[in-house]
């Protein structure tokens, strides 16, 4: 591997502020990947509605999927090595390997991954890597009707996601970073109507 | 995520005949009791065997079985690690005295067995254990699992030593008090914990759905354990013993599905006031 890729590090960047909660980036991904009905590999929920409406009513749309952590607990948990990290950030499963225990599926925080009733292993979101290497958008990235999402390498500070980044840095948050994961997505606050919301899952 | 039956099988089959091993060789070696260990431990390996074919059934694809040997770092793998040692040292245990005499030696073999037993419990107790679940985000989910495989342990030594004939020790019966005790006091703190946990989990166990649980375990694993307990401290017959194993064995059935019920409801990304976190 050359010295150019061992610093890349892909990653998702979702600018929360633009979500509607369409759900084209889920349809999207089902699409691509073939995911199979009653698994999901990336979801769009809904946060809120909390406060007293009209000035403290908070809610806003959060689309999940894996947060492809640094340090993730499904690959120091899963015992059959399934679960691994690229050497491009992106974590993957190995269906071949995976004998389906779920044990991932309860120590993912972020509700992520779900076991595939047909093949009888466990699947999640891989940021579409396959695209990713061919210097593609990962198809959620592609379809986002609000352009809320960018994804690329993070390391690269010419790239779209860095720039994009570099302008909004004062809105990026990263989600549930007491569970010591610290994963690599990363999320940009909405301006206005999130305060609790966001204090409740993350800190900037 | 789903509560998986097998492994409701098979944790229960665990704690019950890995804390009974552990408990007669304890009883045989301090004392003063001597409980045939070939007879106790092939108790011990079937109740293995029953539990650990039945935790196979909860892998989607059991065939892969042998992939589990990979990740040290994962306590399932310990789990996996620490079985075919401790089967072989319960085998050594069963023909020690059923086909061969291997004196000291066998001693020794039990304490390796004892040992292997211990760090079985542990490596199952430390699965569950887990930060991303806030209901399991607690070292009483270790304590708890140990305390209940010592419950259980105690009240089916108590079987044993009543089986062959011999009168339960004071020490015994200490123990079986201590233990019996000890866990009820971890699973009333571990009931109080669940009501302020964060992330959604404000968890009230009379409330639905979790009140039929609840009073499973407070009727079988609390009440109906002490009065067999004293009754059989009182009159020590074997039937009243094995009702109190029963009924401990009901309890940890009842208990640990409220365990994993209690781990499902959890709202990482709140919709609502009470699944705010923002205190943390």
């Amino acid at each position: 591997m050359s010295d150019t890729k061992k610093n890349v590090h892909y990653t998702l960047l979702i600018d929360l502020d633009k979500c509607t909660g369409c759900q084209a980036c889920s349809v999207a991904c089902k699409m691509e990947n073939n995911v199979d009905l009653g698994v999901f590999w990336n979801r769009v929920k809904r946060m809120g509605p909390v406060g007293q409406f009209p000035d403290n009513l908070e809610m806003f749309y959060f689309p999940n999927q894996c947060m492809h952590c640094e340090e993730p607990t499904c690959i120091e948990v899963c015992p059959t090595k399934a679960t691994y990290k690229t050497d491009t950030g992106v974590v993957l499963v190995d269906a071949d390997r995976c004998f389906g225990c779920q044990y991932c599926i309860w120590a993912c925080p972020y509700d992520a991954r779900t076991l595939n009733p047909n093949t009888k292993t466990v699947e999640k979101c891989i940021m579409c890597v396959h695209l990713l290497e061919k210097g593609e958008k990962p198809m959620c990235v592609y379809t986002c009707t609000t352009q809320c999402r960018y994804a690329g390498d993070i390391n690269d500070p010419d790239s779209e996601i860095s720039q994009y980044l570099a302008k909004h840095k004062d809105r990026q948050f990263k989600i549930h970073p007491e569970f010591k994961n610290n994963p690599s997505v990363i999320y940009l606050m909405p301006r206005k109507g999130a305060e609790t919301l966001c204090k409740s899952i993350a800190r900037s | 995520m789903q509560i998986h039956r097998a492994l409701l099988i098979s944790t229960t089959c665990q704690r019950l005949s890995l804390g009974m091993f552990i408990l007669c060789v304890l009883a045989n070696q301090f004392m003063g009791v001597s409980l045939p260990m070939h007879i106790v431990a092939i108790v011990t390996l079937i109740l293995l065997a029953f539990g650990g074919i039945a935790s196979a059934f909860h892998l989607a694809r059991p065939q892969r079985f042998f992939n589990a040997f990979s990740n040290f770092g994962s306590h399932l793998t310990q789990e996996a690690f620490i079985t075919p040692f401790l089967g072989v040292a319960l085998l050594i245990c069963c023909a020690d005295g059923l086909l061969f005499d291997l004196g000291m030696v066998g001693v020794v073999i039990q304490w390796v067995a004892f040992i292997l037993a211990i760090a079985f419990l542990i490596s199952t107790g430390l699965v569950y254990q887990l930060s991303s679940r806030p209901a399991w985000n607690t070292p009483l989910v270790l304590i708890i699992f140990l305390l209940t495989a010592a419950q259980a342990g105690t009240l089916a030594t108590d079987v044993m030593i009543l089986a062959f004939g011999q009168t339960i020790p004071v020490g015994m019966v200490a123990l079986s008090i201590i233990a019996f005790v000890a866990c009820l006091i971890a699973q009333i703190a571990y009931i109080q914990r669940l009501k302020s946990v964060g992330y959604g989990v404000d968890v009230n166990v009379t409330d639905s759905p979790y009140k039929g649980t609840w009073l499973g375990w407070l009727i079988f694993g609390v009440i109906l354990v002490i009065i067999c307990l004293v009754a059989t401290l009182a009159v020590p017959f074997l039937a009243l013993s094995l009702a109190a194993v029963v009924c401990s064995i009901i309890g940890i059935v009842f208990w640990t599905i409220l365990f994993y019920k209690v781990a499902l409801k959890v709202k990482m990304f709140p919709m609502y006031e009470v699944d705010l976190n923002i205190y943390m």
